[in-house]
């Protein structure tokens, strides 16, 4: 099979591009929600009114980023056949169960979450605030569902694999292939994560603007509450997950880790560049042993190197090896800043306060999102050249219809457009939110920054 | 197809493929009607008061439940894909021109919509009007693809691709540019695209028109002097809905005799107009298409509704049915297309678990948000 290399590429980038696209707005769906929760929790206990107030301004903001996600997850849904109709062909059957289940997910996601939105004055306070309840289950669920099926790319069951057909198909099986969990218990925690620096962030910066405000520090110690606490757990799925894709995708490891020799008591590098045509990643601090402990929990365990695999077989060295470093490396800060809040929540310090804490979660807004979409290159490049893990390769994988780069560049525009407006929308909607609350809206304080800038 | 003296492949494929077809049916009532709600708003009433009231109808109609609509295709494309791949794969790659307009016309429609909606400040405008446009141009999307496939051109163009006895073995070193229009582009389904959006159009008129209605009787029971315009501008544009709603069964039916018209295919046109259980679907489309216009202008809104819903249900069950026994006619059948018994068992457990949980909630949210308010209209 001889696939034009420059449409395979053009259907890898729109797949890439939707992908990351998606999933800042589907882990909105999932966890705002969660924030929502509390805070009317908060305000149906203490009928505090200020708590409303936030669950009202919140659900705002996730109507705008839910619209997105799902007009981008249809898309998507759709892309999987434009793109890759011979993967679909024999992966629909098998994977069908987690997809379907995903339908359904979904569907009461958005259901429960028409009646959060704009039954606020239509249901009594309490189904409201259970409607909210099945808004973070379904949706929680639904991406469980959804990341089943990435598992079975990696690690496909429930089918045998017999002259280039699969049959003695196992829906079943397929759907509790052994990455489902593993990869979606780090989704659902990484989702949570990002999403609560992302929040607290915004409300840091709109302290350090307006400081002592009772409105952000409330937003504020819900939001960062839930990331710091996703970013503490994270490391322990993290870990199971690595042991996990040590034994199930030994050259996927071995690539996160840029491991070129088979050896025993492996080192952990930290940093350090691949080369992949000298075969050796260079520059790098290496911990003895660290590796063989964190893969295999054992000091003298043998980690297999990608030399021990074929070239052809290898996937892109750099990037998964970049990808993991920046995944972990972001996870570790967000983990640090994160056990500073709770410290700070639980004994309600002031540090809660200080301006430099609040720089610091503003600079670790997006990193949340950052490592989320780093560690979904580590999944979706280590696993390359395969689509399907030993079974099928990407390539064979791809539409033999020409001339993909123009629905790539028409979707990159697509999205860049549907992505700055709903940036500038929610800039809107904060603004706004303080102008309610009487505050000084940064715009004019920005603007005048600009203006000394340019001067 | 005959039932009793079937496989278990295909009986199960005639039900999955009835599963697609009742998703298809209820998109087409729910989230149709969504677009449908955009295309109207393309043609607002001259009143600027009137205006203003279109539009807030529209949107409150809209707002709530369109994501929820919608879901009604994510439901059928993945019970396709999962029971039907070859059928999934075909369409996939021999329709990718539509139904990439049809993404970009479905995210550009729920991302403005919801701008529109949103936005505080100035650009709700622009949106609104990306909204309009991208409501119209989605159903044509959708229609080009049904007319595709009922026309038999998609199932031929990928038949002559074959290069074994089985429909996923093609050939590839054949596919050249042409294959993003062979499939769809002649008069048929570009008609049958113009059928969807009068469809979607008439639909949501019909619904509208009960709307109007009810806020008409809950403003009829605030009889104050400021309550007087309202009420005037109420039935004013119950009048604008039923010359909006007339209008588009005019183009639907139409658009439907020019379809079958300009088809140069005679086995398809028999296929469609005298295929298993075509000819009742005709008929049951016919009365209801001339009793709902006859009770929407007798001030029946509730009974249009009904009939215009049945005639929908008819036009849509028309289209899947004549294909009987193919999936994609007349070289894929159900059967042929389906995947192992196994798979459809599971996906038809799925669905059943799917549908208990959504249908109860979907009536849940139906009823808070399209009962009658008996609260005082504002407008």
């Amino acid at each position: 099979m001889d696939t034009n290399l420059s449409d395979l590429f053009a259907a890898r980038s729109q797949m890439g591009l939707s992908l990351a696209f998606h999933i800042v707005f589907a882990v909105a769906g999932m966890a705002m929600p969660l924030l929502m929760v509390i805070a009317e929790w908060s305000w149906l206990k203490h009928k505090d009114q200020e708590a409303l107030y936030l669950a009202k301004k919140w659900s705002k903001g996730t109507a705008i980023l839910f619209a997105v996600g799902a007009v981008s997850g249809t898309a998507l849904s759709f892309e999987l056949g434009l793109l890759w109709p011979r993967f679909m062909e024999l992966a629909g059957p098998i994977i069908g169960v987690p997809f379907s289940l995903e339908g359904a997910a979904f569907f009461l996601e958005a259901i429960a979450l028409g009646i959060y939105l704009y039954g606020w004055e239509k249901v009594s306070p309490w189904i409201h605030w259970l409607s909210g309840v099945i808004v973070l289950i379904s949706g929680t669920l639904s991406g469980l569902f959804i990341v089943a099926a990435n598992g079975w790319m990696n690690t496909p069951t429930g089918f045998e694999w017999v002259n280039g057909e699969a049959i003695n198909v196992d829906p079943w099986a397929a759907a509790m292939n052994p990455s489902a969990l593993q990869q979606g218990v780090h989704m659902v925690i990484a989702a949570f994560t990002a999403l609560g620096f992302a929040v607290a962030g915004i409300h840091a910066q709109r302290l350090l603007k307006n400081p002592g405000i009772a409105f952000h520090q409330r937003a504020l110690k819900i939001a960062l509450a839930v990331g710091a606490v996703a970013a503490l757990i994270q490391p322990i799925s993290g870990d199971l997950l690595a042991k996990h894709v040590a034994r199930t995708q030994p050259v996927k490891l071995a690539a996160m880790e840029g491991q070129w020799e088979t050896e025993k008591a492996a080192p952990l590098r930290i940093g350090g560049i691949p080369f992949e045509d000298e075969e050796e990643t260079k520059y790098s601090i290496e911990i003895p042993y660290l590796l063989s402990i964190l893969a295999f929990a054992d000091p003298q365990a043998e980690v297999k190197g990608l030399k021990a695999f074929p070239k052809e077989d290898r996937p892109p060295v750099a990037v998964t090896h970049f990808a993991f470093q920046i995944m972990v490396g972001l996870g570790t800060l967000l983990m640090l800043i994160g056990a500073i809040g709770l410290w700070g929540i639980w004994r309600r310090h002031s540090i809660l306060d200080q301006p430099l804490f609040l720089k610091a979660l503003v600079v670790c807004s997006p990193m949340g999102l950052l490592a989320l979409e780093a560690g979904w290159v580590v999944t979706e490049v280590g696993r390359q050249p395969w689509i399907i893990h030993g079974i099928m390769r990407t390539k064979d994988a791809v539409t033999p219809l020409p001339g993909l780069a123009i629905p790539f560049i028409g979707f990159m525009i697509l999205y860049f457009i549907l992505g700055i407006v709903s940036v500038t929308l929610l800039k809107r909607h904060v603004f706004d939110l303080d102008q309610e609350l009487g505050l000084d809206t940064s715009a004019s304080s920005f603007k005048q920054d600009q203006a000394q800038k340019e001067a | 197809m005959n039932i009793l003296h079937s496989t278990e492949t295909e009986w199960l494929a005639l039900i999955c493929a009835l599963v697609i077809q009742l998703c298809l049916i209820l998109y087409t009532l729910s989230a149709g009607a969504d677009f449908g709600g955009g295309i109207l708003s393309l043609f607002k009433p001259k009143d600027k008061a009137l205006q203003k009231l279109w539009r807030q109808t529209i949107d409150e109609a809209i707002a709530p439940i369109w994501e929820s609509n919608h879901v009604w295709l994510i439901v059928a494309i993945v019970v396709l894909f999962v029971c039907f791949p070859v059928g999934f794969s075909w369409i996939s790659i021999g329709l990718h021109g539509p139904l990439l307009f049809l993404l970009l016309g479905i995210s550009l429609r729920g991302a403005a919509f919801v701008f529109a909606h949103y936005d505080p400040q100035g650009i709700s405008k622009t949106w609104y009007q990306v909204f309009m446009i991208s409501s119209t141009f989605t159903p044509i999307s959708l229609g080009i693809i049904a007319g595709a496939i009922a026309s038999g051109q998609l199932a031929e163009v990928m038949h002559n691709l074959m290069i074994g006895e089985k429909a996923n073995q093609l050939n590839y070193m054949a596919v050249d540019g042409s294959l993003w229009w062979s499939t769809w582009w002649a008069p048929f389904p570009i008609m049958v695209g113009l059928m969807a959006v009068a469809l979607f159009a008439w639909l949501s008129a019909i619904y509208l028109n009960v709307e109007l209605v009810n806020k008409t009787i809950s403003a009829q029971q605030h009889n104050s002097t400021e309550d007087a315009e309202t009420l005037n501008n109420l039935l004013a544009l119950q009048k604008v809905t039923r010359i909006r709603a007339s209008f588009a069964q005019l183009a639907l039916a139409l658009s439907a005799g020019m379809a079958l018209f300009v088809l140069d295919d005679s086995l398809a046109i028999e296929r469609l107009l005298w295929g298993s259980y075509a000819p009742w679907l005709h008929l049951t489309v016919g009365l209801s298409a001339i009793l709902a216009l006859w009770t929407l202008w007798y001030n029946q809104a509730h009974l249009a509704r009904f009939f215009g819903v049945m005639q929908a249900i008819g036009i849509v069950s028309g289209w899947t049915v004549s294909s009987l026994p193919y999936l994609l006619p007349t070289h894929l059948p159900l059967a042929e297309a389906a995947a192992s018994p196994k798979t459809l068992w599971a996906t038809l457990l799925c669905v059943v678990i799917a549908l208990t949980l959504v249908l109860p909630s979907l009536w849940y949210l139906i009823k808070i948000f399209k009962q009658p308010q008996l609260e005082k209209t504002s407008v």
